[in-house]
């Protein structure tokens, strides 16, 4: 063999060509960059759309790949999973919007919540009603939750027409009397405490209820937070909800669109990477679409068996199925904030278990009494299996980042989007953390930097 | 020129452009079917390695991968020429191992692992390649399981060869040794 003593040009060599080629990607990067940075700060509504429907899409990505009927043409697939997907979600939204009680419901509970929670205050802290004076746990917390109970008081009051409202409702016959003079009992209760006075003991009948000036007449202090007017405020209500379903009808376009899309919009952005970073192009894009795919999907399971754990340990504790099952998709989904997810999950089931009234547990001996123990011991059950199984077998190879990062991921995601940004930080922190090492990776090994 | 008219150019123009590309589809198909490494594959299923088959164009002298760099793709020559070669270590200077025209493959065993490509690859004149990614290969395991079978079938056929033909020269060596070895014995 001989070596060739006059080497051709390497891609390095500066020629005429190539420094305009350079100047005119350089030109066309800096303005796209700034192009990009604009319209994500002008359109910054859409983004959390976007990524939702995103992130669903790569949820369901290998389902659609790998669905394989016998028998079914190809053609078929993709509209077959389609709708197969978008009837399983559209049957779970009804089963959690089934769940989550209605207008009346919402004020049954603000009601009952109102009174246990004050109920629990006074039998925990043993206050006795002549002198105000309570146990020795009364004596040194009393200063710091009394205004913390104040302020839930205030939140937890009806205004005038809610008490209107709640009022006709225990008047329909499709409450039970019994249940109806329950609830008419705390709402007095209620009323009396916002007006300083001792809950009454004997519960009053309905029909005399309507005529009590005290019902008709709320505190004064009660009325200062309150919306002026009923119709302002449904048109308000109906504003945000036009405003919110026109921005979040987006997110089944991008999911069923990026679904059926196949790759061909990441082929044609690999398509423009100049020959030299063509092959680093495509390894920096693969192992990025692994590890998010990775991680999300990761995700997602883990958070689904967390919900499941604590859906069947609250039924089993004597929370009703459909509650339980309604608070275990929330404990589930809040799940995937890391550290703040499981204490979201925590307050979801104390804060029902304070107001839980009839249960029927599965485990002989339990009652009411024991309802907060219980909840609190599904909860720690959870957390302990996620923590010793379903992490390290589902997430065990997925991408893993420093607890500050992830700590200060959360609180910028709140502070910039809120709820959504808090669950949705972590999955976008990752993505740029295997973006930027697998650039950098990709860049030593093909001997660029 | 009245609008209508320039409508009507505007429609035969899209049309003649759709053809136009519906036509370098087929040529590509055509072409692919003419590889040695796809010939096992029907026109259906050449169709369905298409979609997941990259087009290149080169320059002349562009190097089109480099000695040492992981390999990531096979590279199929559909026009233009392709020279192997091997760098040398003293003065950047290299040492040409094959010359390759349209219908050759090169970098196949990058369809088998990241290990670093052995030779460079460099543009002899003004080439255009199809590149089929080790990746889109595995995924296609998945989804058409047929094509990704036959597709390996041809790359253990073309590596089995490769070892017969060294083998061979291996067989040649020695016997050429052999005598002079004898001699200096």
């Amino acid at each position: 063999m001989n070596p060739v003593d006059s080497p051709p040009l390497r891609p390095s060599a500066p020629t005429e060509r190539r420094r305009r080629a350079l100047w005119l990607y350089w030109s066309l990067g800096l303005s796209s960059f700034a192009l990009v940075i604009f319209l994500l700060w002008a359109l910054r509504a859409l983004i959390l759309p976007l990524v939702f429907g995103m992130l669903l899409a790569y949820l369901f990505r290998p389902l659609v790949n790998n669905f394989n009927l016998p028998g079914l043409p190809e053609a078929l697939r993709a509209p077959v999973i389609l709708i197969l997907i978008f009837s399983s979600l559209i049957f779970m939204g009804l089963q959690v919007r089934n769940s989550i009680p209605d207008e009346s419901g919402k004020l049954e509970l603000m009601v009952r919540l109102h009174y246990k929670i004050n109920e629990r205050y006074e039998s925990l802290m043993q206050i006795d009603p002549t002198t105000g004076k309570g146990n020795f746990l009364h004596g040194m917390f009393a200063r710091e939750l009394t205004p913390f109970l104040s302020s839930m008081n205030q939140l937890l009051s009806l205004d005038v027409q809610q008490q209107k409202t709640f009022l006709e409702h225990l008047e329909q016959d499709s409450m039970s009397p019994a249940r109806a003079e329950l609830y008419l009992m705390y709402f007095q209760a209620n009323l009396a405490r916002g007006q300083g006075q001792s809950p009454p003991v004997d519960p009053v009948p309905v029909s005399i209820v309507t005529k009590d000036p005290l019902m008709r007449e709320p505190s004064s202090s009660l009325q200062l937070d309150r919306p002026a007017s009923p119709a302002n405020r449904r048109s308000s209500a109906l504003a945000w909800i036009l405003e919110t379903l026109s921005l979040w009808v987006l997110v089944p376009l991008i999911f069923v669109f990026m679904l059926l899309d196949r790759g061909n919009m990441v082929r044609r952005l690999i398509s423009l990477a100049p020959n030299r970073y063509f092959e680093l192009s495509y390894s920096i894009v693969d192992e990025v679409d692994k590890a998010i795919g990775q991680y999300l999907r990761g995700t997602f399971l883990q958070c689904s068996l967390v919900g499941l754990t604590l859906t069947i340990g609250f039924a089993a504790v004597g929370i009703q199925l459909k509650v339980a099952l309604l608070m275990g998709v929330m404990a589930g989904m809040a799940n995937a904030i890391p550290f703040l997810g499981p204490f979201i999950g925590l307050v979801v089931g104390l804060s029902y278990a304070l107001i839980a009234e009839n249960i029927y547990p599965w485990i002989p001996g339990l009652n009411e009494n024991h309802i907060f123990l219980a909840v609190l011991a599904v909860v720690a059950v959870a957390q302990f299996l996620d923590n010793a199984i379903f992490q390290p077998v589902v997430l065990g190879g997925a991408v893993s980042l420093h607890p500050i990062v992830v700590i200060l991921g959360v609180i910028g995601g709140s502070i910039l989007f809120g709820f959504a940004g808090m669950l949705l930080a972590i999955p976008s922190i990752v993505v740029a953390k295997v973006m930027l090492v697998t650039f950098v990776r990709g860049l030593i090994d093909y001997r660029l930097i | 020129m009245n609008d209508k008219s320039l409508q009507a150019k505007a429609i035969l123009w899209t049309n003649i452009l759709r053809l136009r590309s519906k036509s370098s589809e087929v040529e590509k198909l055509k072409f692919l079917k003419s590889v040695a490494f796809f010939q096992d594959l029907s026109f259906r299923q050449i169709r369905d390695l298409s979609s997941i088959i990259y087009e290149r164009t080169y320059q002349k002298n562009e190097y089109i991968f480099e000695a040492q760099q992981p390999g990531a793709a096979l590279f199929i020559i559909q026009s233009g020429q392709v020279s192997i070669e091997l760098p040398q270590e003293e003065g950047g200077a290299v040492a040409p191992l094959a010359l390759l025209g349209p219908g050759a493959f090169f970098g196949d065993l990058a369809l088998l692992d990241q290990s670093p490509r052995s030779a460079s690859a460099r543009a002899n004149l003004h080439t255009q390649c199809l590149v089929l990614f080790r990746e889109d290969l595995h995924k296609l395991i998945d989804s058409k399981p047929k094509v990704a079978c036959l597709i390996y079938r041809s790359l253990a056929t073309v590596i089995g060869e490769r070892l017969k033909a060294t083998n061979q020269i291996i067989a040649q060596e020695n016997d050429t040794n052999e005598p002079s070895r004898l001699s200096a014995a």
